[in-house]
């Protein structure tokens, strides 16, 4: 278990990597969530404990690059895992359009969220940020899903 | 049955320790922790930085060694040189330019300790506006120092680490500066909207305003040293049932775009 705790570790410093630094280099306004998928992944291929300890951990760990107050980080995360974890039993999570959609949504809802707890109504920074931001995540997720499989899977083997 | 008592059990440890974790919130920013975890963060991505960098450069050369081997690549390899040179003056000119403005400044604001840094990360949500500067307390930054650059403040410190600082943005929904209104010296408080621009509070309804009007730091409280731009008067709602205007300000500095900024010292006369 060590192994794939390392590689997921690996992984969230890469998206952390690409979000603070990569993704502002490119564009100030623009904001890719890839902890989305790297959870959707953890909720699909990763047994519950096991998890949903990944998602509290890094969304704690994601605090330090955030001036979201303490703990609002992980309540929302931990919030969007079970929420895919209950979903999971209507839909097929393993489809790519389901994957994308379901990302997409919960993006969505993250961004209002976080911005309900400051009392902003996250369409005053412009839809275009946000549509091309969601849109972005979305394509993203089955990224992050399948890398997580691969890494699950070999483990298993 | 077990596993779902199982289940039923992590998250409500889960939810626990995130209840404790906003009921002690009130200490709102980083704590240690978190600036060992960004201190990490800021050697990952340095190491990682350094083989991006080696590559590229053997990418470029080995490109270059391969033009030379043949005769007609000579003339297009000076064409390509003389337009990398005419690429790099511009460049080399809007550094100039932003150096320039940079001193300016820094000459401006001779009577306070001035420290220059580069951004390094910014925030990762999309709600909170908070970046990460590459120098931190053994560079002489402190929790609570302005952070400015050339068009007006940026923000101010709220966490440092040994190589790195985080800083709140103007524009932070948390942010709120004591500020005053240049041309008619009318008082009040400058709040992020999180979103880009920023709110000027407590301004009576009944005051003459005009949009466009410069906003500056009062100096109050003590952070902020007076005078500094803080932005411009975009829009001014009068709601007759309301004692005090609406207004928004356009921030004078473009915080997407920022890219080196200055810690100052607050209230600390140099003595030269």
């Amino acid at each position: 278990m060590w192994k794939i705790a390392i590689k997921l570790f690996g992984l969230f410093v890469l998206i952390l990597l690409i979000e603070t630094t990569i993704t502002p280099y490119i564009s100030g306004f623009l904001r890719i969530d890839l902890f989305l998928g790297l959870i959707m992944g953890l909720v699909i291929y990763v047994p519950f404990a096991y998890g949903i300890t990944a998602t509290f951990i890094f969304s704690f760990l994601l605090q330090a690059f955030s001036g979201a107050r303490l703990g609002s980080l992980p309540f929302v995360y931990i919030g969007v895992y079970l929420g895919i974890e209950l979903v999971k039993g209507f839909v097929y999570p393993e489809n790519i359009l389901v994957q994308i959609a379901l990302v997409c949504v919960f993006n969505v809802l993250v961004v209002a969220i976080t911005g309900g707890f400051m009392d902003i109504w996250f369409v005053e920074e412009g839809l275009c940020p946000l549509i091309l931001g969601t849109a972005l995540t979305g394509l993203a997720a089955p990224v992050m899903i399948v890398t997580i499989k691969q890494l699950y899977q070999k483990n298993e083997s | 049955m077990r596993r779902k008592g199982e289940k039923v059990f992590l998250v409500s440890i889960f939810v626990i320790l995130i209840l404790i974790m906003i009921s002690v919130g009130s200490r709102r920013y980083s704590t240690g922790g978190f600036d060992l975890v960004r201190e990490g963060y800021y050697w990952v991505e340095t190491v990682v930085s350094v083989p991006f960098k080696f590559f590229c450069n053997i990418w470029n050369n080995y490109i270059y060694l391969v033009d030379t081997k043949q005769e007609n690549a000579l003339l297009k390899r000076k064409l390509s040189s003389l337009r990398t040179q005419y690429m790099c003056s511009q460049g080399l000119e809007a550094e100039n330019k932003r150096l320039r403005s940079m001193l300016k400044f820094k000459r401006a604001y001779h009577r306070f300790k001035i420290y220059p840094a580069s951004v390094f990360s910014q925030d990762i949500s999309r709600v909170f506006k908070t970046m990460i500067i590459d120098k931190g307390d053994s560079d002489g930054f402190i929790k609570d120092m302005p952070i400015v650059n050339p068009g007006g403040i940026v923000g101010r410190v709220i966490a440092t680490s040994p190589h790195t600082s985080q800083v709140l943005l103007i524009t932070d929904p948390n942010s709120a500066i004591p500020a005053l209104i240049k041309a008619t010296r009318v008082k009040g408080i400058v709040k992020g909207g999180g979103d880009g621009i920023l709110t000027l509070e407590y301004i009576r309804r009944s005051e003459n305003l005009d949009l466009g009007e410069e906003v500056v730091t009062s100096g109050l409280l003590g952070i902020f040293p007076k005078g500094l731009k803080i932005g411009y008067i975009k829009e001014i709602n009068r709601d007759e049932h309301k004692i005090f205007a609406e207004i928004t300000l356009t921030p004078s500095v473009e915080i997407n775009k920022i890219e080196d900024v200055f810690g100052i010292e607050s209230c600390v006369e140099d003595s030269n």
